[in-house]
């Protein structure tokens, strides 16, 4: 549809007004206009420029951040336990009862410092290794040994610890009051 | 298309913005401060409105499909916007001082030196009768009769039914022809 479409533009006096309204000239802008359009652009555009700095700033502190934690959780790898039961010079795989006189070789690794402990029918703490200088303790990188002669039945369970928090010799109880991470072994059963 | 309307396509193609939004107030800031004046009936909200089209039309610069000219679209825009300023003047209920002072200043501009006498005695009532519309009414006419736009196009720049427009401007006539009248031009 088009101007020219309306019917009352056959009317001359519409049609003149039309015409006034299409011809009429435009009123002069301010002088000082057009150089405030620009500077209030130019404003604008600084703010913006601030803006994404900041929103850049943010980003980048956030994947900092992120790659910071990244690289500790690569750096510090899960809590690994677990044992090995040795007699003479071989191994006695998992499925056999260990007897009294076997050694178990428990090991825990935790690039934190941390505790190594050997739980007795799950009430008692018979070796405990809280660094390469404990008695019967030693370090292999990341790993941390111990081996303990087995001289009764019952079943054994290695525990690692975060921190070296008092033992009751209560596994149930210990690991209650544990305010760090732990990992527990599944139980070897001894004769 | 004129020939700044490519140019300035070609500023913006370039990513050469701040120098396209040059061209376009230094083509265009008369005629688009002179629609908010129109409408707005107020100097300083008419700076203000026509500062706000500009700046918005910067951010959307990118994203203008030139099925218009630049000046249709930035029209567009300002009618728009004096609509808004108007309204919210009139919520404020400093509007009635300012459309005097306003239809004042509207008339003291309007002469052009190449237009005959009568012609300009012509825009100088058809002004004073223009006061006597709403400014929702005086943007239609504009829109419909200066920009040429069909009532489908003014639909979407003003958010409202072509029909609802088209009544509009209709009522408008009569009332002008009627205010022309009474001022001595009967055509």
């Amino acid at each position: 549809m088009s101007p020219q479409d309306d019917s009352r533009l056959d009317d001359p006096t519409h049609a003149a007004i039309a015409a006034d309204l299409r011809s009429m000239p435009d009123v002069a802008a301010p002088a000082d206009l057009a150089p405030s359009i620009l500077a209030a652009a130019d404003r604008a555009s600084a703010q913006r420029t601030r803006r994404l700095a900041l929103v850049g700033a943010a980003v980048a502190f956030a994947a900092a951040v992120a790659i910071y934690l990244v690289v500790r959780r690569e750096e510090s790898p899960a809590m690994v336990v677990g044992m090995e039961g040795h007699r003479g010079s071989g191994f006695v795989r998992g499925s056999d009862g260990l007897k009294a006189g076997d050694r178990l070789v428990i090991h825990g690794t935790w690039r934190r410092r941390g505790e190594l402990r050997l739980y007795h029918d799950d009430h008692e703490v018979v070796f405990r290794c809280t660094s390469e200088r404990d008695p019967g303790c030693r370090r292999e990188g990341d790993q941390l040994l111990g081996e303990y002669v087995v001289d009764a039945g019952g079943s054994y369970r290695v525990v690692l610890i975060d921190g070296t928090a008092p033992t009751t010799g209560n596994l149930e109880d210990d690991l209650a009051a544990a305010t760090g991470p732990f990992q527990v072994s599944e139980p070897r059963a001894a004769q | 298309m004129s020939v700044g309307d490519d140019e300035i396509g070609q500023l913006i193609t370039a990513g050469r913005v701040r120098e396209a939004l040059e061209a376009l107030v230094k083509e265009h800031d008369a005629a688009v401060y002179t629609r908010c004046l129109r409408i707005v009936r107020d100097r300083d909200i008419a700076r203000e409105v026509t500062q706000q089209t500009f700046l918005g039309a910067l951010r959307d610069l990118g994203r203008f499909e030139r099925r218009s000219s630049y000046k249709t679209w930035l029209l567009g825009i300002a009618t728009h916007r004096s609509i808004d300023a108007m309204r919210a003047a009139q919520r404020q209920k400093i509007h009635t001082a300012d459309v005097e002072q306003g239809a004042e200043n509207e008339q003291a501009d309007g002469p052009d030196p190449h237009a005959t006498a009568e012609q300009r005695e012509r825009w100088e009532a058809l002004l004073a009768c223009l006061d006597g519309v709403s400014g929702e009414t005086v943007a239609a006419l504009l829109l419909r009769y200066r920009d040429e736009l069909s009532y489908e196009e003014m639909s979407i720049v003003l958010g409202e039914k072509p029909g609802t427009l088209q009544a509009r401007v209709a009522r408008a006539i009569p009332v002008l022809r009627e205010c022309m009248s009474g001022k001595g031009f009967t055509s």
